[in-house]
């Protein structure tokens, strides 16, 4: 896909021999130099996630503890989401008896909105670890999976479908490791919102909630390695793979492993376009474009490429680009460039291929991973190019926070070595 | 794994599906419908255009949300759009045609991103992550010929 792929790769398969790579909850390794480092690795996979019905889902595992304890679960499967801030997990997968988070009204309980439909859930109080690091006490959400708890309010309801399965949800939980650090911030500490709700014995009502209590992303709460993530993930054949591993790596300049070796691309961190960078493609500048390892595909518009049928042998496929041969495998160049706040420009040209054929080709029921593929945004993506999981293969992409210091300034923003 | 984009859980129960439409809802609703959102919605109200054949009313909700609902010259409100940090309540906007966007949630698709439902009659297209949303829902056959759908935003 581009010159850096090949070197990704190799990082990608030094760190599947050496110890201190990978891994989760290994604790402390020593650096060449005999310093203490704290390992930083976190092993991930793109695969079709646990239901085996999603393409492009990248996965991890994540350790919760009872706060202040070593009492803890690993839980497998869960979905690495930069689109998002928090951990989200079924109550079903979780057997630690976690402290509810509460005020005087009541539980804390979450409507967590994806566009496809919602998420109901109590907030509860764990340690997060990852790798050799750990986020203490913190607020995350239990998906209410599991029939106990309160009834889903009716605004909730309205959010779209309840995706509170495992079946819905493709993942026994979702971690959102975003550019922001909580999911809502300092509107809903002074306003009532559509997330958050206490509950009582007499309902749920919609609630302000402090910042401190709101579901935070947990990386930027580890003691170092706190100013953001990278996706590290290597390059797979325009057919598509099976599976492939990489490596989630926290922090940002911060050890030999996370060197900012890449362009920032500078967001906002609040107005209309909070998280969002300008894509130029074909002359249209689109300024709510972002990078997003929960989108499975490219989301752009391109009236010239072709959608694919709603009626296929493997099903309807209008939510997918189809430009070329369904046959045959043939890839479109999509030529962008990427524009920062801070004035930074880089193009870049990932493929497009055409998702029929990706779909229907010999051995496709055994291909899960794509790095080209596509679909149409419309309204639900306005004035966006949306780089999904097929932008994160093959390369390094680095998430700096908001409101957190690195080697290029302070974040949010998105890196990559074009 | 299959590779086949069907369904993947069981459609609502019919009746599920009746008893979830609230009582004056938008979509395909009398334009006084317009009316009930801007108080369920707690929404800040405006005429945002007038077009021969059509008016923009435009609610800001108190979230931040901007909703946008289409009301044709016979008073039926034809579409409706959001854009903002929050999902609106799709039920509330969507009324008698919420049923079938929860249905098509229930059908395999792609990720958390998008989700769409293009039929004969209706439209309906959610979109977005954490902090920014969008979508639109209409109803095709009920859209002004001096409109063009990709107006309905």
């Amino acid at each position: 896909m581009k010159a850096g792929a090949g070197t990704t790769a190799i990082i990608g398969l030094l760190c599947g021999l050496l110890v201190s790579c990978g891994g989760s909850g290994s604790g402390n390794n020593t650096a060449s130099n005999g310093a203490r480092v704290t390992d930083n690795v976190q092993a991930i996979t793109v695969d079709a996630g646990p239901t085996g019905l999603f393409a492009n889902m990248i996965t991890t595992s994540v350790t919760i503890c009872v706060p202040g304890t070593t009492t803890c679960q690993t839980i497998a499967d869960v979905q690495v989401d930069t689109g998002s801030s928090g951990l989200r997990l079924l109550a079903s997968a979780v057997t630690l008896p976690l402290p509810t988070v509460s005020s005087p009204g009541g539980i804390f309980s979450e409507c967590t909105a994806f566009a496809d439909g919602f998420v109901w859930g109590p907030l509860v109080t764990a340690d997060i670890r990852l790798a050799g690091e750990a986020a203490p006490s913190m607020s995350i959400q239990l998906i209410q999976d599991n029939g106990v708890g309160p009834a889903v309010p009716a605004a909730c309801s309205g959010q779209g479908t309840a995706e509170n399965s495992l079946a819905t949800l493709g993942a026994n939980g979702i971690l959102g490791v975003g550019v922001f650090l909580q999911d809502c911030g300092g509107f809903c500490a002074v306003n009532t919102s559509p997330l958050y709700y206490t509950c009582s014995g007499s309902g749920c009502t919609q609630s302000p909630i402090p910042v401190a209590l709101q579901i935070s992303n947990p990386v930027a709460f580890f003691a170092q390695d706190n100013n953001g993530v990278v996706l590290q993930l290597p390059a797979v054949p325009a057919t598509g793979a099976t599976a492939a591993t990489g490596n989630l790596i926290f922090g940002i300049g911060t050890q030999a492993d996370n060197a900012l070796d890449a362009v920032a691309i500078a967001v906002p961190d609040s107005g209309p376009t909070a998280g969002a960078f300008t894509a130029i493609y074909k002359g249209v500048t689109l300024g709510a474009s972002f990078i997003d390892s929960g989108s499975s595909q490219f989301f752009f518009d391109d009236s010239r490429i072709p959608i694919c049928p709603s009626s296929t042998p493997e099903g309807d496929l209008s939510s997918f680009y189809c430009p070329g041969s369904a046959t045959a495998l043939s890839t479109l160049p999509l030529n962008i460039t990427l524009a920062g706040s801070n004035g930074a420009a880089v193009a870049i040209a990932p493929n497009l291929a055409n998702a029929q054929f990706l779909f229907a080709q010999p051995g496709a029921a055994a291909l899960n991973v794509f790095n080209d593929l596509g679909g149409p945004a419309g309204s639900m993506l306005p004035n966006a190019f949306d780089l999904g999981v097929p932008f994160f293969l093959g390369q390094s992409v680095f998430t700096a926070f908001e409101q957190s210091a690195t080697p290029a300034g302070n974040g949010p923003y998105f890196a990559f070595q074009p | 794994m299959s590779r086949s984009f069907t369904r993947w859980a069981k459609p609502l129960p019919f009746f599920l599906a009746i008893a979830a439409g609230p009582a004056g809802a938008a979509l395909g609703g009398a334009l006084d419908t317009v009316n009930t959102d801007e108080v369920a919605l707690q929404a800040v109200r405006r005429v945002a255009s007038r077009a021969a054949a059509h008016e923009v009313h435009e609610l800001t909700l108190a979230s931040g949300t901007v909703v946008r609902e289409f009301v044709a010259r016979s008073g039926t409100v034809f579409a409706v759009a959001w854009q903002g940090p929050f999902k609106p309540d799709l039920n509330q906007l969507l009324g008698a045609y919420f049923p079938r966007l929860v249905a098509a949630g229930q059908m395999r698709h792609a990720d958390h991103r998008a989700l769409a439902v293009h039929a004969p009659d209706l439209v309906i297209e959610s979109g977005g992550r954490m902090r920014a949303f969008a979508g639109r829902a209409y109803l095709p056959e009920m859209v002004p010929a001096t409109l063009s759908v990709g107006e309905i935003r």
